[in-house]
């Protein structure tokens, strides 16, 4: 639909005050824009088992890019003032061998929910479950215990960075919005309107994929993710010796204890 | 006090102090003469098993000491699929836990194991209890009733 908008601008004094190459600003607005829209970067920290770190957020000074130590209860930290949180996201792996995967997936279900997660994926052999990040330590423990632990692995990811990063490009992209908002107002043709519109319209879009990515994000700092994979055993299970002082837990057992004792 | 008396005051509190309290649930029962190493052993009609025996606490773990190792350990050793656990107090207000775990028979069927344990000083006490699985469920309540009623 064509608006004939240069009535509208000769009667208004406000907006015959200054004539605008809206091209150059344009192009100058964009430029601000883009020296914002940092590349996000990531950094993979792998983490020890059996060691204890902060979960989802931790205190990061400025200057130290090594995790912080972790409070023995796996709690979370409060950040100092000057001290920036950092953002970190839990994942972890456990290949199992198990007497039976379907009795398993329900035992992890049950977990999942009781901890305050929920399930991403399940089938016969595979679960991907969330839990809160607090309880990451547990709940890798905890699915270590449910059978024969054949591989494991553990990574954190620190995405300080690029959250700030996303947080910058989301305030540069709305702060930019709002000024072009105002722009057509002072536009001074339908071509000047039509291609400011054009330029919001993208930023729009910029700023919903944005923060998009921002709330995924959240979501993963606030829950790890653990996937467990299940192979049945084939046979009966296999009975390996114990050393040293743990010995005597061999006399533990329904062989023991339903075949008449050790006589 | 006469000497005899003593004597008889002594030895009646060593005899004392040396036996758990046991007593055995409705539908089980104790054998005469337990085999080696238990010093109580008890049965059903639908096989269901409780054993109680003493160890020597070695190495010599708290509660929590065990409650983290023995799951691992046991998985390791015999294969089973660690299933649970639960602090449990005696009436006489000991406190223990009950671990569960499960494990496939020879003949495909699925049996449970469970394990009462209970740190004593140099010693721990065990009250393990096994059977099918289908049995052993059925039996819940009388297992549970049994390590309440015990007392070091």
């Amino acid at each position: 639909m064509a608006v004939d908008i240069h009535p509208l601008i000769e009667d208004n004094p406000a907006m015959r005050v200054k004539k605008i190459h809206l091209p150059s600003l344009l192009f100058g607005l964009l430029t601000v824009f883009l020296s914002t829209n940092c590349s996000a970067q990531k950094s993979n920290v792998p983490i020890q088992a059996g060691h204890n770190r902060p979960m989802g957020e931790a205190k990061l000074s400025a200057e130290a890019p090594a995790p912080a130590p972790a409070p023995a209860d796996g709690t979370r930290q409060q950040s100092a003032p000057g001290v920036l949180k950092r953002l970190l996201i839990y994942e972890g792996e456990v290949s199992l061998v198990v007497v039976s995967p379907d009795e398993t997936i329900d035992l992890l279900k049950k977990y999942a929910s009781k901890t305050g997660g929920y399930i991403v994926y399940a089938s016969r052999t595979r679960i991907t479950f969330r839990i809160p990040a607090a309880k990451f330590r547990d709940g890798m423990n905890h699915v270590r215990t449910l059978g024969e632990v054949t591989d494991f692995h553990e990574q954190v990811v620190d995405v300080t960075r690029q959250f700030r990063d996303l947080q910058l490009r989301l305030k540069s992209a709305m702060a930019e919005r709002e000024k072009l908002i105002q722009l057509i107002g002072q536009a001074k043709n339908l071509k000047d309107v039509l291609s400011i519109r054009k330029e919001i319209r993208s930023l729009t879009e910029e700023i919903e994929r944005i923060k998009a990515q921002l709330a995924e994000m959240k979501e993963l700092i606030s829950y790890s993710t653990i996937t467990v994979h299940l192979r049945q055993r084939s046979e009966t299970p296999v009975v390996r010796p114990l050393y040293g002082p743990y010995r005597w837990l061999e006399t533990l057992g329904l062989d023991v204890l339903m075949g008449g004792g050790r006589q | 006090m006469t000497s005899k008396t003593a004597i008889y005051l002594i030895l009646f509190s060593f005899l004392t102090s040396c036996s758990p309290t046991i007593k055995t649930p409705n539908g089980f029962a104790p054998m005469q003469d337990p085999p080696d190493p238990y010093m109580y052993k008890a049965m059903s009609g639908d096989d269901v098993v409780i054993g109680v025996r003493k160890v020597s606490n070695n190495p010599k773990g708290d509660l929590d000491f065990w409650k983290t190792i023995l799951p691992k350990k046991l998985a390791y050793a015999k294969g089973y699929t660690f299933k649970g656990q639960e602090d449990l107090k005696t009436g006489g207000g000991s406190s223990g836990t009950l671990f569960t775990f499960s494990s496939p028979g020879s003949d495909g069927k699925t049996y449970i194991y469970m394990l009462f344990l209970l740190p004593d000083g140099d010693d721990l006490w065990l009250i393990e209890t096994g059977g099918l699985q289908k049995s052993v469920e059925s039996r819940r309540q009388q297992i549970l009733e049994f390590i309440h009623s015990f007392e070091p």
